[in-house]
């Protein structure tokens, strides 16, 4: 008989919340557990704070691409979350390889990648392991006071980022940072990607005839 | 039904309204309306433009996506697509694979064609290709081998990455290779990504592998595997290794498993890591970490993993019966200069291991599929410039082919915007003469027709993936891979 787990996660839904909500996922998905998603309740509070209550059920079972698994749920999740309050968006700018400025608003609580994706912005080559901490191609730089407003870094993320191309103090991977109205107007600036033009023998690697 | 392969002349003008909102079209866009504007969009109503790509992995796949405008017909030698997506990344790495999703998309696309199962330089030559189509991207990748060239080399027991890789993710030409899973002790040479690959897979529970795409072959030799220790042995030293941290971070947490290295390997290394870049920087601290034993010794750790520095292999040395391996003679190094330029130089000192099975990871190597396309051999690649091969108009390389096998799945995929880029502007220069009409595919799958080639549509694949999912299932897999090129071809035109 399988053994069945809750967790039940409450707080704001904010990127503290989301990035223990992804922790939690991630964690769950790399012990091979399958995760199903059981939104529980979304509840207002007359103020400014929002809280969220989300719980995640575990089964043990055999599964396959559990990491696609919670992010599909994940997006799921916050298009649900984003039908109850599509009035709170969130203006995000982003500055392309070419210069170009791109203006949208977006809903709290979607990451920078669901952004990217969900409004079909013209950057080539974003988002190629789908938001699940397995490349960099996400990579994005923001202002300094931005950065350090952000959400804790993981050693996942920073795992990734360290292979990314044009790497700064202020860089973050897009899929792992969540939108707050405390991050409204923001801009980032998506790096170069310009691969190296030298020979083929790069450095780092061995050199030998 | 396939595709018909060639597409009407277009109307470009005005914004691309088959756009669809998912990840393969909304991030690949139409590079060349963003560059260079309407000048060249009106060309296209002059001529069809068809393009071809050999190799149907991530490269190829990129240069589709750059141009949604152009006809482009990709020629793979598999039955079945994606190149190393499917049989380089590891099992037990499904994430990375993801990026499938975003070349199906691209494959979908309907001025996208795939053949699989031709080989070109075999079926069709470049030349062929040249005659049918206004520009041909070589994006073949690396299928050889860097040999070590020394003796004992062809031993059993010995075993290049590429083929160990090859044999546990089902690549067809590896299905025979058997290894011998049967001593103690395990050497790996090497110290980059595909290294750790292989003696994460030698030392995972099977637990673990139990639930991934591995092939069921595979699963059952490494359920008897008698091999319980692995080194990772290179010439250079801890501040040279090419591996990167991910990889790492996973040989340390690998259950069941404990790290066992030389500290002494480590002296000067904690003194220089204030200087080092912070991905070295951290790299190289994680790797400190689990040579000092800090790293927390796991509950019925049996198996040990470990790096072994500053050595290169000199011979391996058959056992009593001279056919198979015993152990492997190395040079004890020291090194010249430091950071990414240190040099290993031998100090005449020789050590001896012993050791049932040498995996040699020092590298691929690209091959010369056609005698009319130049090939550098000593380096390994195509000539170019910029993706630009040097005989005559309308002849790209892309990826691996191109640079030299290293980089990952990121870098290649821009490496191949680059080449797309070049495509482009050479088409907007007039170097390549679109005004001319090309036959494309039509031309191309008559002769391989009347050479009885049976080629592979991306919807007979489909068929293929179907059925390889649906076995899998019933095992409580992703996918039992098809091992067989006769069986994946009796599946795709069923």
């Amino acid at each position: 008989m399988n053994k069945q787990y809750y967790i039940c996660v409450w707080g704001h839904c904010d990127s503290g919340t989301k990035t223990l909500f992804r922790f939690l996922s991630l964690k769950m998905s790399s012990a091979c557990i399958r995760r199903t998603l059981v939104a529980v309740s979304q509840s207002f509070i007359p103020s400014s704070c929002n809280f969220l209550a989300f719980g995640l059920h575990f089964s043990p079972s055999p599964a396959a691409r559990d990491r696609q698994t919670a992010y599909t749920n994940n997006r799921r999740f916050s298009s649900f979350t984003r039908i109850l309050r599509s009035e709170n968006k969130v203006t995000v700018n982003f500055i392309n390889r070419d210069g170009q400025k791109i203006t949208v608003k977006a809903a709290p609580g979607d990451s920078l990648l669901d952004v990217v994706i969900e409004q079909n912005l013209d950057i080539d080559g974003f988002g190629a392991c789908e938001g699940t901490l397995a490349c960099s191609t996400c990579h994005l730089i923001f202002e300094e006071d931005v950065y350090n407003k952000l959400g804790p870094i993981t050693d996942e993320e920073m795992d990734m980022l360290d292979l990314a191309y044009g790497l700064t103090d202020t860089s973050r991977l897009g899929c792992q940072i969540c939108l707050t109205k405390s991050l409204e107007g923001i801009t980032v600036r998506v790096p170069d990607s310009a691969v190296d033009i030298r020979q083929p023998t790069d450095a780092g690697t061995s050199s030998s005839a | 039904p396939n595709k018909s392969a060639k597409s009407p002349p277009r109307y470009c003008g005005g914004p691309p309204s088959n756009r669809k909102s998912q990840l393969g079209l909304a991030l690949f866009l139409n590079l060349l309306s963003r560059s260079f504007g309407n000048s060249v969009h009106r060309s296209w109503r002059l001529s069809d433009y068809c393009s071809t790509e050999v190799g149907a992995s991530h490269t190829g796949r990129s240069h589709c996506q750059s141009r949604l405008d152009i006809q482009v017909d990709l020629f793979e030698r598999l039955p079945v697509p994606f190149g190393l997506v499917r049989f380089g990344v590891a099992p037990d790495h499904p994430e990375v694979k993801n990026v499938i999703n975003t070349f199906t998309q691209t494959a979908l696309h309907e001025r996208c064609n795939f053949f699989g199962n031709v080989g070109v330089g075999k079926d069709v030559s470049v030349a062929e290709l040249r005659q049918a189509y206004h520009a041909v991207v070589l994006s073949y990748g690396a299928e050889g081998n860097r040999r070590l060239g020394i003796p004992g080399e062809d031993l059993r027991g010995v075993y290049s990455a590429k083929d160990f890789v090859g044999w546990y993710n089902g690549l067809p030409g590896n299905k025979e290779l058997r290894p011998d899973l049967s001593s103690e002790t395990a050497v790996v040479l090497g110290q980059g990504n595909v290294a750790l690959d292989v003696a994460r897979i030698l030392l995972s529970p099977l637990d673990i592998l139990k639930k991934t795409d591995i092939t069921q072959p595979s699963l059952e030799a490494l359920a008897e595997s008698q091999v319980q220790r692995v080194l990772i042995v290179g010439r250079r030293g801890p501040l040279q290794v090419a591996c990167t941290i991910k990889e790492l971070r996973e040989m340390v947490n690998l259950p069941g498993t404990m790290p066992d290295m030389v500290t002494t390997d480590f002296e000067g290394v904690a003194s220089v890591l204030k200087d080092l870049s912070r991905p070295r920087k951290r790299l190289t601290e994680l790797l400190l970490k689990a040579a000092q034993g800090a790293a927390s010794r796991q509950a019925g750790a049996s198996r040990q993993w470990g790096f072994h520095f500053l050595r290169s292999p000199l011979e391996i040395l058959p056992a009593d019966d001279l056919t198979s391996t015993a152990g492997i003679r190395l040079a004890v190094n020291v090194l010249e200069g430091s950071h990414e330029g240190a040099r290993a130089v031998p100090t005449g000192e020789v050590e001896e291991l012993k050791c049932g099975m040498v995996i040699s990871s020092i590298g691929y190597r690209s091959l010369c599929i056609d005698p009319a396309v130049p090939f550098d051999h000593h380096k390994a690649i195509i000539p170019n410039t910029v993706g630009r091969v040097q005989t005559g108009a309308g002849l790209y390389c892309s990826g691996w082919v191109k640079r030299g096998p290293t980089g990952v799945i990121a870098t290649t995929m821009n490496d191949s915007f680059d080449t797309a880029r070049s495509l482009l502007q050479d088409i907007e220069a007039g170097v390549i003469d679109v005004y001319s009409v090309k036959p494309g595919s039509r031309a191309v799958l008559s002769s391989l027709d009347s050479r009885g080639v049976k080629w592979v549509s991306f919807s007979d694949w489909e068929k293929i993936d179907k059925e390889e999912v649906r076995r899998g299932q019933r095992v409580g897999r992703p996918r039992e891979k098809i091992l067989d090129v006769a069986e994946m071809l009796r599946v795709a035109h069923s």
